[in-house]
């Protein structure tokens, strides 16, 4: 191993970086991440079989004015969260709510089509910071005072 | 003989940079980075003391010199980190660090470290396999005097290398299994810089942090990891150095402990050049503690 390290040759023959090269390096490497949309987490090769549209606040009143009981219980979850795998496997039933947040929505249709949940499942569109929800995962019930606040 | 001062001077202020909390590698720390984002936060700060000794120099050959510079070097790392997107994040390194020997002190403002990482890829917890990936990069400013720039005798008053650093590199994570794997893989380009009357350039590098863990139940988990950092030749005034290549392993130790929502102590244990082949740098023991607190 000494041996072997010693006689490595380790000659680098990149160009010397300028101070204004590691502006330029830096702003393309920021560039290229702020490309909307453009990551492979959100390309799907196969078309999922669940679909999650978007939940926002009038939907959500929506969900609530025709649920019986007038409250629904809402499960948020994000794919690259490992407690919520576990969490999302332990339902009981199709009665809760899904909603994947944090996330991108191909993402949460792929998870949601994989787990084969029966229930029906949403991608936030504002509605996890307006129930304040930090954390993944979270549950939480919406009766109809949310919308009267 | 001047080419082998010129060497030990900037060997020595290469590795007297304190060893940060070296975290995990690529767990959402990364082993130069000490603040990871996760896609639910926007704001996050890291407030890290850390304490190294036990510095000894390590020549060409290997061999273990006498010890020399601090004593020990204290530091209090402050970090700030900011979400651009749930996918792009910032962040900010300061560290302010304390040098000791025997009865004398001496404090001084670290370099400043800005980084930013892309979450290219994110894990899937359906894809135990599937790993986190991030791109990375982050500059290093020399504001610290390095050993160059010392007006001390006994070198307190040298914390850095005195040349300014690009990194560039990928960082990926395996984390959705009670196992845990990390390997991140960085470039590092320095600045040539004019140290005294010489031009130096302290030599391109490769760093690779491979890191294994165990789960602990939600976000706690212990981590440990092995640091692998190479350099060229140094050249000095545009001549290369002859057995200037430095090779250094660090080897660490992490325990992270999220005692509420949002918040994590992290404790760290690392030994740098005492394991594998070690050439041309100092090796140093160190311990760190540190609290990370996500804001939004």
């Amino acid at each position: 191993m000494a041996g072997r390290v010693g006689m490595m040759n380790l000659e680098f023959q990149p160009p010397k970086i300028e101070n204004r090269n590691w502006i330029v390096v830096a702003v393309v490497a920021v560039c290229v991440g702020l490309l909307p949309g453009k990551s492979i987490a959100s390309h799907d090769i196969t078309k999922p079989a669940a679909t999650c549209p978007p939940l926002d606040n009038e939907k959500l009143k929506d969900l609530v004015d025709h649920s019986e009981s007038k409250k629904v219980e809402l499960v948020f979850f994000s794919s690259w969260c490992s407690d919520c795998g576990n969490h999302l496997k332990k339902l009981e039933g199709p009665k809760k709510i899904l909603v994947g947040t944090f996330d991108k929505q191909p993402r949460i249709e792929r998870l949601v089509a994989k787990l084969k949940l029966a229930n029906r499942c949403f991608t936030d569109a504002g509605i996890a910071k307006k129930l304040k929800v930090t954390t993944v995962p979270a549950e939480l019930s919406v009766t109809s005072s949310f919308f009267a606040e | 003989m001047i080419q082998a001062v010129v060497v030990l001077a900037v060997t020595l202020a290469f590795a007297l940079i304190p060893l940060r909390g070296l975290a995990c590698a690529s767990c959402g720390s990364g082993s130069d980075d000490p603040l990871i984002l996760w896609p639910n936060e926007q704001l996050k700060t890291y407030v890290g003391f850390s304490t190294s000794s036990r510095f000894e120099t390590v020549d060409p050959q290997g061999k273990f010199g006498k010890e020399s510079g601090p004593k020990s070097r204290d530091a209090l790392t402050l970090a700030v980190g900011k979400a651009l997107r749930n996918d792009v994040f910032f962040t900010v390194t300061l560290p302010v660090q304390q040098n000791r020997l025997e009865g004398s002190s001496f404090r001084s403002l670290g370099d400043p470290m800005i980084a930013v990482r892309w979450s290219w890829w994110l894990p899937d917890f359906t894809e135990p396999l599937r790993p986190q990936l991030q791109l990375m990069t982050s500059y290093k400013l020399a504001h610290s005097k390095s050993l160059q720039e010392t007006t001390r005798t006994d070198l307190l008053d040298a914390f850095g290398t005195g040349i300014p650093e690009l990194k560039l590199g990928v960082d990926a994570f395996w984390g959705m299994s009670t196992i845990k794997g990390g390997l991140a893989l960085a470039g590092l380009f320095p600045e040539e810089r004019r140290l005294g009357r010489t031009a130096v350039f302290p030599g391109n590098g490769l760093r690779s942090t491979s890191t294994v863990g165990y789960s602990l139940g939600g976000d706690n988990k212990i981590l440990a990891g092995l640091v692998r950092e190479m350099r060229e030749q140094r050249r000095s005034d545009g001549q290369r150095v002859v057995q200037s290549e430095v090779l250094a392993h660090s080897i660490f130790v992490t325990l992270d402990w999220s005692p509420a929502p949002h918040n994590m102590i992290r404790f760290s244990l690392s030994d740098k050049g005492r394991v594998l082949e070690n050439k041309n740098m100092i090796a140093a023991s160190s311990l760190s503690l540190a609290w990370l607190a996500a804001w939004e």
